[in-house]
């Protein structure tokens, strides 16, 4: 006997979405594989839009998603599902009234997990940073996605051991391979039945499009915060790679109601911000705040 | 191999049956020529569409009849196996709304 209680997201991308040739291309690579059958694994560092790239994905492909964040707390029971508890059943049959006959019969519940359910329903599959689960919880992976079949405890219902994945069912994975803190290391066998697409960072095209439409700021205030952001990013000073994440979050903190940078807070947001993604250096003798006035005095920013 | 009475009925039934021809067929046959010339055909093509009509909806309305049949078969089979489970432990109701039980939300990204 089993219980289903599955969420499943309808994704819609929304004003802050922005598909420029990059995504495009991205989105069009993923589908490609998806259609021929493979999983799709998006890699790519911090804040550089794969999770977002995954749900543009899954809508695209339009079926109901699954999503699954990856932790380390995650066994084979948190994907596929386990023993809720116990349901007790009893029939009296006195159809002839002087025979009273009764039968009682006590089972275990079992309730779905959102694998599961993806692979019963033939849902799309997000597992989102799947590194940041053991590896030995993401091994009943390898035969859904070889032999597109699911393997099940035997507390499963009463004689199915296996689920065969439906038709339609895809799956999209993210990791980060740059993350160092709270994730494994993924088993080969995994990697090796699925399709890697790095995505890295986007253009300044697209991440200045992303920056206006996330913020509301000016193509062209935007394109100047994108700029510092990038020229930080590649300036060999930081400890952790400032992102596109950054330039929305000072775009629109300094933006005026015209879409404008407000001048005043500007250099202080661009502090607060930046400045911890330095740190003291590679060397430890950087000061943060004089890097980024002199990345803002030559992009004529101050 | 001996051949015996049955043998030779047998095999002249399936001679008639294939239509093979023999002195009765060929009697008929001059007759029916007789008569054709004397009378023109023996059915109207009126009286052909009639007659396959009427055969088509026989044919149909024993068919229907068959369906239904096996249907109320079908259904006693599937009361039987509704009881059975249930008698077994197993709720047919409850194991339909599992698949109702599928909430659905709608995420902008």
């Amino acid at each position: 006997m089993s219980v289903t209680k599955v969420e499943v997201i309808h994704p819609r991308p929304d004003g802050g979405f922005v598909e420029t040739p990059r995504i495009s291309a991205l989105t069009a690579r993923a589908i490609r594989y998806r259609n021929a059958g493979y999983p799709v694994h998006l890699s790519g560092p911090t804040g550089c839009g794969k999770t977002t790239l995954a749900l543009h994905v899954a809508s695209r492909i339009g079926k109901p998603v699954v999503l699954i964040n990856g932790d380390e707390e995650f066994n084979t029971s948190s994907l596929v599902g386990g023993q809720l508890g116990y349901r007790w059943h009893k029939v009296v049959d006195n159809y002839i009234s002087r025979v009273y006959k009764s039968e009682e019969s006590m089972s275990k519940v079992w309730a779905d997990e959102r694998l599961t359910a993806a692979v019963k329903h033939g849902f799309t599959l997000i597992y989102n940073e799947f590194t940041r689960s053991r590896p030995e919880a993401n091994n009943v992976l390898l035969s859904v996605f070889e032999e597109g079949i699911l393997e099940l405890p035997r507390a499963y219902g009463n004689s199915h051991n296996y689920i065969k994945a439906h038709p339609e069912f895809s799956a999209i994975l993210t990791s980060n391979p740059e993350e160092y803190a709270g994730v494994f290391r993924s088993q080969d066998a995994l990697l090796d039945r699925m399709i890697t697409i790095e995505t890295g960072y986007y253009d300044e095209d697209t991440e200045t499009q992303i920056t206006c439409a996330r913020s509301g700021a000016s193509r062209e205030e935007a394109r100047k915060i994108v700029r510092l952001v990038r020229r930080l990013r590649e300036s060999g000073f930081c400890e952790l790679a400032p992102t596109l994440r950054s330039s929305i979050i000072i775009a629109k903190t300094t933006r005026d109601p015209d879409g404008n940078i407000n001048g005043d807070a500007f250099k202080q947001v661009c502090v607060d911000i930046l400045s911890p993604k330095i740190g003291k250096g590679k060397k430890g003798d950087t000061n943060p705040v004089a890097v980024i006035e002199k990345l803002l005095n030559e992009e004529g920013l101050l | 191999m001996i051949r015996t009475a049955r043998d030779v009925r047998s095999s002249l039934d399936i001679a008639r049956k294939r239509r093979a021809y023999c002195r009765t067929s060929l009697i008929e046959q001059s007759i029916r020529d007789e008569l054709q010339r004397e009378f023109g055909a023996i059915l109207s093509d009126d009286e052909k569409d009639r007659i396959v009509a009427m055969e088509k909806r026989f044919l149909k309305a024993r068919s229907d009849a068959v369906k239904k049949a096996r249907m109320n078969l079908l259904k006693q089979k599937e009361r039987a196996s509704v009881a059975w489970s249930l008698r077994n432990g197993s709720d047919p109701v409850e194991k339909r709304g599992e698949q109702e039980n599928i909430a659905e939300i709608i995420l902008r990204y």
